[in-house]
């Protein structure tokens, strides 16, 4: 019997212990630490530093029960002003969003308006891709999407359209801008970056919400009495960081809590609005 | 600062740059996935750091580290079962995030093996609990029986038990690799 107070042979756990401690190795040995390293230092930064821990002196024993009833005091007092207020209770951001994250789990078509601003000066009137603004219909279900995208025309010719998608096998397909030709590339044939790409314009907007909740401060913004919306806006928590998002303002339905509109601000790069 | 707290916040940053790698590499095998083991181990060194008054961390700190990553791992892999990611392993098993093999290997049939290995080792991974793979890490971190017990709230019967079974799923997965031993 050994350690673990099996049988497993003793050579075949040594040899198998050493093969994952290898593999721990290796995966250990791939990763880089800065980023993760930075990351810690400014959140650590962003905070106090911690308070030494002092024992309490007896002499102020009668301070901190003063200090103890006077906050009781204080609670009292103010749930009875809450109570005699005629002002319904105001639901936290985050009670809101998890609301919204409900209305997402139907497989049902989505259709988006996007548009795309460039927060640069450096566009190029003659070449369509570099446009300041463009619009997008964004059409998903699940990780299925079919988009079409219009950019500005060059001088004196008419605007251009582009269609692509991703079909339910994982495929991409697209078409020229004289949609006379197309191409598919099948999920083992495409790129990490397209691969990404794809990910984000699939729009899924429940996993924007998880994230948005996990990672982001959240504040609500006030709005007139009746407005038919809440505004959300989402800014990343101090140390964290997320692959694309800096941002976010989202409008929800304050009827039915659906997400009506997003703003979201990208760590890099332009700034993306969509619309349902 | 004085010289004395400076040398010591110098000792607990280089115990941060030494163990962070291992910390991910452990959460990321935990929880498969890159980005939500690097926000676990962010906040368990935040947690750990706040509270450097206390713990003297070069010292003790590994393992009390360990200890936050696993239960942080278990509550969030019991919380997120249904995860997507753009960072998740593709269907083909190949990671798409995070660690990759080194190539020092060079020799071109060493590093195909040693990649087949890596797929091998992951597919059995993924058939063990998150509990099976926190007690089989540990192991292979050196922590002892009884401190894998103390961390995931077990006897150290279970966990041996814990172990045992994860090295038979694992031995299974890797038959090939081990030789007849497995057989």
């Amino acid at each position: 019997m050994n350690e673990t107070g099996s049988y497993f042979p003793d050579d075949l756990e040594r040899d198998l212990d050493r093969m994952l401690g290898d593999h721990l190795d290796r995966q250990a040995r791939g990763i880089d630490p800065a980023p993760l390293m930075d990351r810690i230092q400014k959140t650590m930064a962003a905070e106090d530093p911690p308070v030494p821990v002092v024992a309490p002196k007896r002499s102020y024993r009668w301070l901190r029960w003063s200090a103890g009833l006077a906050t009781a005091a204080c609670l009292v007092v103010a749930v009875l002003v809450f109570q005699k207020s005629d002002q319904p209770l105001r639901a936290s951001p985050q009670a809101l969003l998890q609301e919204t994250q409900k209305t997402f789990h139907q497989p049902v078509y989505r259709c988006y308006l996007v548009e795309v601003q460039r927060e640069t000066n450096l566009t190029d009137e003659s070449n369509p891709f570099v446009a300041p603004q463009r619009r997008t219909v964004l059409w998903t279900r699940g990780d299925r999407f079919w988009m079409e995208t219009t950019f500005p025309g060059m001088p004196g010719m008419p605007p251009r359209r582009n269609f692509w998608g991703r079909d339910e096998q994982g495929t991409i397909w697209m078409t020229t801008f004289a949609s006379r030709e197309g191409a598919l590339i099948t999920p083992a044939e495409t790129p990490r970056w397209l691969s990404v790409y794809s990910d984000l314009c699939s729009m899924q907007p429940d996993r924007l919400i998880a994230e948005v909740l996990r990672d982001f401060d959240l504040r609500r913004e006030e709005a007139t009495e009746g407005s038919p919306i809440h505004i959300i806006t989402a800014d990343l928590k101090p140390g964290r960081w997320h692959p694309a998002l800096k941002g976010a303002v989202l409008e929800l339905d304050s009827e039915t809590k659906v997400l009506r509109r997003v703003v979201l601000q990208r760590a890099s790069g332009p700034r993306w609005g969509g619309g349902m | 600062m004085g010289t004395k707290a400076k040398s010591e916040a110098d000792a607990v940053d280089a115990w941060v740059r030494e163990t962070l790698p291992r910390a991910v590499a452990y959460a990321r095998s935990l929880l498969r996935h890159h980005a939500a083991a690097e926000d676990v181990v962010h906040d368990c060194y935040c947690r750990l750091l706040r509270r450097a008054d206390i713990y003297d961390l070069p010292r003790d700190g590994t393992k009390l580290l360990y200890r936050a990553i696993t239960n942080a791992c278990i509550n969030r892999f019991q919380r997120d079962r249904v995860f997507l990611s753009l960072d998740a392993p593709r269907p083909d098993g190949k990671a798409v995030g995070g660690a990759t093999i080194p190539s020092r290997e060079s020799e071109p049939d060493e590093r195909l093996r040693l990649s087949e290995l890596e797929r091998a080792i992951e597919k059995g991974m993924e058939l063990l609990s998150v509990t099976q793979r926190a007690a089989l890490q540990l192991k292979m971190l050196d922590h002892s029986i009884q401190d894998i017990a103390d961390t995931l709230g077990l006897t150290t019967t279970n966990t041996g038990v814990l172990i045992h079974r994860a090295r038979q799923t694992m031995a299974g997965e890797l038959a090939s690799y081990l030789g007849e031993k497995a057989g």
